[in-house]
């Protein structure tokens, strides 16, 4: 033997799914046009104050007691100082001596059965950075910088370094994006950057313990590339040592098209961040009582739900037991209900709707492209009129299918919602005209008979029109006062 | 304890992790200032903060995850020296190799 046996560890960058950003009450999400999501805190602009957002910290936590480790009931943050145009503040928000969560592992399933056990080292909250547009080589006018994502909140979970395989190495990365995604920590977009990661490798000799110099390898975001970039990197160290060269400790990084690694910078060369604690935020302390309730939610037996899903949520016996039948079902449920706030209507879409996709996909949740969130925000814009129930459908259809997001998913069905303006106005005069009998009843005082004018309206609306819009303007064709 | 503060070649290290360059008269100005103020952190460091922390420190007040309005894309990149088309530009940054 020799120095040939591959020791990876992992460090991988999860965005939180929260609103806002870490510090700051930007919006976190994405699609925005450039630079549409900052303000003096995130830009770093003079006199502004970081206050750190409850569910980013909620979320961690989460993450932490899935992964189980321990909470570290102070930690703290400290400033990364390093330049680059994409930190606008010259430092970056992390944490550095004292992390959230420390030790803890992951399950991962083995190709032939079984499971083998990760160790983590820890998991630690910190700013994510802006984005760089760089000009093609040798081109002129500069980067372009689009600081939207500048301060969204980033987990960092690290790896001891026992990853023996490149192989090992993404089937860790595709159970953690399972776990994580299901905990509804993140909502596991890779084409977004949910989960990010970098690696380091070196290469052992078991007999001496020998081993070469760490070498990082960064921008590893798809299963797929840190599969292959580990291989490409393994086998260039195993190259070198034939060759009688020195693995140098550098960072390098990954070429997607060519399937490459190649020096991003020599690690000698000052990789000194000059860490201390940030003066603007006191330490993080995590409380007793969002421990249990995090606690809480990933112990609840099957029966605890069912009962809680009854009484606290008003559902009747049959829904409690079919969204109790796994932890993945009752998890969806419950953020789709949190959500949209109405439990009943979260139920009954999750029991068709959902459960139809997921077993279309032979019941493997991960599958599912929609999160529940984005389901719940769809049902909510149901509640208050701004969708029909049957344009909804569609959509949700073609987010399962697509991955799209809801706006991308409802233009492509079609255009907008009408909810205005001549179409809006032909569709109700031909309503009241296929329903005669309705609109006299309404006109005689009987309000109810304007549920079947508005679903005539949707109906020929191909599921377009916008139900509250529908309603109003008939009311006023009807002579009766626009809002009820 | 005699050690000094801040080394001249530690001095030149920091300008460098900093961008900074400053002349030999600018460098012999702020070299006493900077290292009087590491000399105050050496004092406060002597203090036994450990045990006073424990139990003491002030929690971080935390905010609800409620998006608030921030800056229009036109007052973001107002104080830009330089932008178009809705992004900061900054002079060509390299990536890659040979960065
Ligand atoms: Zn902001």
């Amino acid at each position: 033997m020799a120095l040939d046996v591959p020791v990876i560890g992992l460090e991988v960058h999860v965005q939180l799914r929260t609103r806002t950003k870490l510090f700051c009450g930007c919006g976190a999400g994405f699609g925005a046009p450039p630079n549409h999501l900052t303000c003096p805190v995130c830009l770093g602009l003079p006199g502004a104050l970081p206050v750190l957002n409850a569910e980013a910290v909620r979320l961690a936590v989460r993450a932490a007691l899935a992964l189980h480790m321990a909470v570290t009931p102070h930690s703290r943050f400290a400033r990364k100082n390093y330049f680059y145009p994409d930190l606008p503040k010259g430092y970056q928000i992390t944490q550095h001596d004292r992390p959230l969560a420390t030790g803890g592992w992951l399950e991962v399933p083995l190709p032939g059965g079984g499971a083998a056990r990760v160790a983590l080292a820890q998991l630690h909250l910190e700013e994510d950075s802006g984005k760089s547009l760089h000009a093609a080589a040798g081109g002129a006018g500069g980067s372009r910088l689009d600081f939207n994502r500048a301060g969204a909140p980033l987990a960092e979970i690290v790896t001891e370094p026992c990853l023996g395989s490149p192989e090992e190495a993404a089937d860790f990365l595709r159970a953690l994006h399972a776990r994580l995604t299901f905990a509804g920590v993140t909502t596991g977009r890779m084409e977004e950057g949910a989960l990010r990661c970098d690696a380091n490798v070196s290469l052992r000799d078991p007999a001496t313990g020998d081993g070469t110099e760490r070498v990082e390898v960064k921008n590893l975001n798809s299963f797929r590339f840190v599969e292959r970039a580990l291989a490409h990197e393994v086998s260039r160290q195993r190259e070198a040592v034939a060759s009688g060269a020195v693995v140098a400790r550098e960072t390098r990084l990954f070429d997607p098209g060519s399937g490459a690694t190649a020096v991003l910078r020599e690690k000698e060369t000052f990789e000194d961040y000059r860490y201390f604690p940030d003066p603007d935020l006191p330490p993080l302390v995590v409380g007793e009582a969002l421990l249990a309730q995090e606690r809480h939610r990933r112990d609840e037996a099957p029966e605890a739900l069912r009962t809680r899903f009854r009484t606290e949520m008003g559902l009747p016996d049959y829904d409690a037991g079919v969204l109790t039948q796994d932890r993945e079902t009752a998890a969806y449920f419950e953020a789709v209900a949190r959500r949209c706030a109405d439990p009943k209507a979260a139920s009954n879409w999750v029991m068709t709707e959902v459960l139809r996709q997921v077993k279309a996909h032979g019941g493997d949740w991960t599958r599912l492209r929609v999160h529940p969130e984005e389901l719940g925000a769809l049902l909510a814009q149901v509640a208050e009129g701004r969708l029909s129930t049957a344009l909804a459908k569609a959509v949700f259809a073609r987010m399962a299918e697509s991955g799209e997001e809801a706006g991308t998913a409802v233009r492509a069905l079609g255009g907008p919602v009408v909810r205005d303006g001549e179409t809006l106005s032909a569709l109700v005069d031909e309503a009241l005209r296929a329903q005669p009998r309705a609109a006299e009843d309404v006109r005689a005082g009987h309000g109810r008979a304007l549920g079947v004018l508005v679903g005539e309206v949707l109906r020929r609306s191909g599921g377009r029109a916008e139900p509250r819009a529908a309603r109003r303007l008939l009311r006023v064709r009807l002579g009766l006062d626009a809002e009820e | 304890m005699d050690e000094p503060v801040l080394s001249v070649a530690g001095f030149a290290a920091l300008q460098r992790l900093a961008r900074l360059r400053l002349s030999a008269e600018e460098a012999a100005r702020l070299r006493p200032q900077l290292e009087a103020i590491l000399g105050y952190v050496r004092r406060l460091e002597a203090l036994d903060a450990e045990s006073a922390e424990a139990g003491e420190e002030a929690a971080a007040p935390l905010r609800p995850d409620e998006p608030r309005p921030g800056l229009s894309p036109g007052e973001a990149l107002a104080a830009a020296p330089d932008a178009s088309e809705g992004f900061f530009r900054v002079p060509r940054v390299l990536k890659g190799p040979g960065a």
